[in-house]
């Protein structure tokens, strides 16, 4: 048991160091790439969705979040967004395995996580009126806290969406929506999907919005931390939209984009670049990180040996 | 003046309503009336409706206020009274088709009459419909509860053939006439002194005997009760053959016949009544023995049986039943005396004869039973 | 503060109880605050005397429940109202696939303490849309209480009753059945009153004095309709019935039928509903009692299932009359057992 307590990556806040946010956003690669390779190997059944090439923002974004009182809610795509809110590579993997050891003892899996204050849900659209709901409610307690609510560009396909932007700002409740816009939801890219500018939707339901681009963790972590202050002290809705390229496929196989777009994505992958940044460091900690990954699928492979 | 008419026919008011009742007449029969003017008032289960006219005219009822129709048929005519005598000797029996509304009783209640033949008119419910407990309840009242279900009764046995023939035979006899019955209390003075007479010669004569001794010298004066009513003709026996009740020990019945009694001497008649009684008795009754008797009697002389009632043999007008011999006080100027008498029953078919001819009968009987002694 | 003698007024006083006890009741929905207060008027002078707590919402369905469930994520206690039930499936998203479900998959480690108020029902020539009773929809689902109250019972209380419960709960009241007087009891039977742990939203058993020939089952508005099916066949077919007035729609209250049978030998049994029975409320309380009968080893019932025709509520009152059930469908549907 305390050997899979060590299984955790180490989260990073406003003073980390770059190569701390590297070590935590490599983590979350590399342990998405394991998990395509376990699904691969047929060790694993279901579905899960990877967010290989987005893990800046995740990293970010919480990174700016006070984790003693904030909220946050994340969606089908939420590895990147737990394991930067808590770090818990094992208890994830082992829910994904279905393991009763497993963050929800293996009810909910990839797509329904519950740790402390992160919540998320596969239904799309839906956890953003959730958030509103949390908010409010830390609002009537008056301890200052924000709920970070992650939605897709694809979300905003979602009727409830609206009605909940129309809601947090109407009732001026403390939520950031933090809004990853990869280009694509599924299969389909955003320009056959949302007919005008995204960001602009938050004016008309007078949200303070901010476009960035994704790619950097600093610039991004600065960002975030801007609109989160923002929003804990006017107690009022903002939003962030971060660009990224999702390099994998939606879920498993199903990535209809062809090789030469494919190439193009990975040759500015923004991990990469962070890798640079990360400076000497970068090697001991990719190695760290294998580690890391390897025992926690051998512990998430291994019997169970405690109920 | 055009001959068209135009005919008011019940409508649908509802999806499941096929019968439509008539409740009042807003405009009298025979009067005129113009378009859109309020003729009827109808109803059925869950709507009602007043119907206009379409048409200017005189009005003309096809049914009373009251009438539930199925839907289609003709409530009313409009139009010139000459073309609507016509219309309605051509319409269809609708009118007749004007149903009764359907009987106020449940699907179950209907089911288990059915299976019993009983008229739902008989039963009483309790409450506006007759429940299926209603029917159960007046089935068990009659007796005619379904037989097997029963626990109060075992099966015993199967029904003997001889059994059966007999059961076929009363029951189409009941069913063939209408019959019905006369009691006349006959004097046996003069059948003892017979029967004693004959004793006194050796000869042991039975009352039966006597009797149909007596019946060959009446029944010749009385052809109804020797005849048959069928398919609307009457047949008259050519001869008095008289068929009598004898019970074998096992208690079968059988009916073995005398004939041409008329002909026969009372010596002759007590012959054959006891040869034929011995054959009964080991039924070795055969063919010639039985059938095509004008007429039965049959004699029950337990003591105290006052009298009886016979049932009619098929083909037969009449059956005379004999009850057993009593004394009664008979007052006369000497003074109390008692004489043998016996109620005699005539079961009868009023189809052929009425009670005054068959009182005639029994009183003509009663004088050959018991002759003038002679001076 | 005297007794109140409606199902309105008994649901408004029970609500602004609840807000004066508890100070995590958080009340939202349409069109809720004072003057208006609300379509039906359930939550009049609650908004003036609790300000704050009663919230009046944009016409988002799904976004109301959506916000009322993450409240009640983080310890609120809210209770939403949903205008019309017909309008229910707009956040049906929100009920089946959030509310009812956070619990469960999130290995019991949170509470989704969430009551969703709203009126069903016909009778009003409101049309397709609007006079519906959609509540059948939603029984079965697991993680989601359906409970309905009725005029012999505290609407009040069952709300209050909802809102002490951890999970979400669907109480589906009544458009016609807001004016209906409250009443303990009815002449002619003796009043039981059913509840226990498994099933905690009472059951009310009418048995009448004479030994019931039949059982009539219904819940909510079916109530008096229900009641003066009951009075018509003992006047005028001399047929007792038992009513069994259910106020938990979901799940089944399976022990109270049970003590229901164990208590009576009936042999026949006519569920009442205003929806169309197919795969509906009465499905299930039938398949329910034959277990029971079964287990019981208990002679052969008669079944019948009285609702709506398999088509749209008309708006024309005489074309609604005809779809929607009426006295006369529960007699002739109890007649046609005997």
């Amino acid at each position: 048991m305390s050997a899979r307590d060590e299984l955790r990556l180490a989260v990073t806040d406003r003073a980390s160091a770059l190569a701390d946010h590297y070590r935590l956003a490599c983590g979350i690669r590399s342990f998405e790439q394991l998990l395509l390779d376990q699904f691969a190997l047929g060790r694993v059944a279901g579905t899960t969705h990877t967010c290989i090439g987005q893990e800046i923002a995740a990293v970010a974004v919480t990174a700016a979040l006070d984790r003693t009182r904030d909220c946050v809610f994340s969606n089908h795509r939420g590895h990147g967004h737990f394991l930067a809110y808590c770090g818990e590579v094992f208890p994830l993997l082992a829910e994904i395995f279905g393991r009763p050891d497993g963050v929800c003892g293996g009810r909910g899996g990839s797509q329904h996580l519950h740790l402390r204050n992160f919540y998320s849900n596969g239904v799309l659209g839906g956890s953003v009126g959730n958030a509103a709901g949390v908010a409010f409610a830390e609002k009537q307690r008056r301890d200052g806290a924000v709920t970070c609510a992650w939605l897709g560009d694809g979300s905003f396909g979602e009727g409830v969406v609206y009605e909940t932007m129309n809601i947090a700002s109407l009732w001026r409740l403390p939520i950031l929506f933090a809004v990853e816009a990869n280009g694509i939801a599924q299969t389909t890219p955003t320009e056959q999907q949302l007919a005008g500018d995204l960001a602009r939707r938050c004016d008309a339901f007078d949200i303070p919005v901010e476009e960035i681009s994704g790619t950097d963790v600093m610039q991004t972590l600065a960002a975030a931390a801007h609109a989160v202050d923002a929003v804990r002290a006017e107690q009022r809705p903002r939003c962030l939209v971060s660009r990224a390229t999702r390099l994998g496929p939606h879920s498993k196989g199903d990535d209809t984009r062809g090789p030469a777009q494919l190439q193009a994505a990975w040759a500015s992958d923004p991990l990469a670049a962070l890798r640079r940044q990360a400076g000497a460091a970068a090697d001991a900690i990719d190695r760290d990180v294998a580690a890391l990954m390897q025992k926690t699928l051998a512990a998430a492979l291994a019997e169970r040996a405690d109920a | 003046m055009s001959d068209d008419i135009w005919i008011l026919r019940a409508p649908r008011l509802t999806a499941n309503d096929d019968f439509v009742t008539l409740t009042r007449w807003i405009t009298l029969d025979g009067s005129s009336v113009a378009v859109g003017q309020p003729i009827a008032e109808i109803e059925t289960e869950k709507a009602t409706a007043e119907l206009s006219a379409d048409a200017t005219g005189t009005l003309l009822h096809a049914v009373p206020a009251g009438t539930t129709v199925p839907i289609g048929a003709a409530l009313a005519y409009v139009g010139n009274a000459a073309a609507i005598e016509a219309a309605r000797r051509n319409e269809p029996a609708t009118r007749a088709a004007a149903v009764a509304a359907p009987a106020k009783a449940t699907a179950k209640a209907r089911a288990l009459a059915a299976r019993h033949g009983i008229d739902l008119a008989d039963v009483n419910p309790q409450g506006d419909t007759v429940k299926e407990r209603d029917v159960a309840r007046y089935v068990a009242e009659r007796g005619a509860a379904d037989i097997d279900d029963d626990p109060r009764r075992e099966l015993v046995a199967d029904a003997s053939a001889h059994q059966l023939r007999v059961a076929r035979d009363l029951r189409s006899a009941m069913q063939a006439g209408i019959f019905t019955t006369l009691a006349y209390r006959l004097d046996l003075r003069g059948p003892e002194r017979m029967i004693a007479a004959e004793l006194a010669d050796g000869r042991a004569t039975p009352l039966l005997a006597v009797l149909l001794h007596a019946l060959g010298k009446t029944l010749p004066a009385f052809p109804a009760l020797r005849s048959v009513l069928a398919h609307g003709k009457i047949y008259r026996y050519r001869a008095i053959d008289i068929a009598f009740a004898a019970r074998s020990p096992a208690g079968e019945l059988h009916a073995p016949v005398v004939r041409g009694v008329e002909r026969l001497s009372l010596q002759h008649t007590a012959r054959e009544c006891a040869r034929l009684a011995k054959r009964a008795m080991r039924g070795k009754l055969d063919a010639k023995d039985v059938g095509g008797a004008c007429f039965t009697v049959s004699l029950i002389s337990t003591p105290n049986v006052e009298s009886f009632v016979a049932l009619p043999t098929p083909l037969q007008a009449a059956v005379l039943a004999l009850g057993a011999t009593r004394q009664e006080v008979e007052w006369t100027a000497a003074g109390a005396a008692a004489r043998p008498v016996a109620t005699a029953t005539v079961t009868y078919d009023h189809a052929l004869c009425d009670g005054v001819a068959v009182a005639e009968f029994c009183a003509a009987l009663d004088r050959a039973l018991n002759p003038e002694p002679a001076p | 503060m005297s007794r109140p003698t409606s199902v309105l007024a008994s649901l408004n006083a029970g609500l602004r109880a609840a807000l004066a006890e508890d100070a995590r009741v958080i009340v939202l929905g349409e069109d809720l605050l004072d003057p208006y207060g609300g379509a039906f008027k359930v939550t009049r002078g609650l908004s003036s005397d609790f300000p704050g707590r009663v919230l009046a919402t944009p016409i988002s369905e799904a976004g109301i429940v959506a916000v009322a469930t993450g409240m009640a994520l983080r310890g609120l206690r809210p209770v939403a109202e949903i205008m019309f039930g017909d309008f229910l499936f707009l956040a049906g998203d929100q009920i089946v696939n959030h509310a009812a479900k956070y619990r469960a998959m999130f290995n019991q480690q949170v509470r989704v303490p969430l009551v969703i108020r709203t009126p069903m029902g016909g009778r009003r020539g409101y049309g397709p849309t609007h006079s519906q009773s959609l509540e059948k929809h939603f029984l079965g689902v697991p993680g989601l209480w359906v409970a309905a109250p009725h005029p012999l019972i505290d609407p009040g209380a069952l709300v209050r009753q909802a809102i002490e419960i951890d999970d979400p709960v669907l109480v589906i009241e009544n458009k016609i059945g807001y004016g209906e007087p409250l009443r303990d009891e009815v002449a002619g039977y003796e009043t039981v009153r059913i509840a226990d742990e498994q099933a905690p939203f009472a059951t009310v058993w009418l048995k009448p004095h004479a030994p019931a020939d039949g059982l009539l089952l219904c819940y909510g508005g079916m109530t008096p309709i229900a009641l003066e099916a009951a009075r018509h066949l003992r006047e005028r077919e001399r047929l007792d019935l038992g009513l069994v007035i259910v106020s938990q729609l979901a799940p089944t209250p399976v022990s109270h039928l049970d003590a229901i049978m164990a208590g009576t030998e009936t042999a026949v049994v006519v569920t009442v509903e205003e929806a169309p029975p197919e795969g509906g409320w009465g499905a299930e309380i039938i398949a329910t009692i034959e277990r029971i009968r079964d287990a019981r080893r208990r002679g052969a019932i008669a079944y019948r299932r009285v609702g709506a025709k398999r088509a749209a509520v008309p708006s024309a009152r005489a074309l609604e009359d005809d779809v929607l059930p009426q006295v006369g469908d529960i007699a002739a549907a109890v007649l046609d057992c005997f």
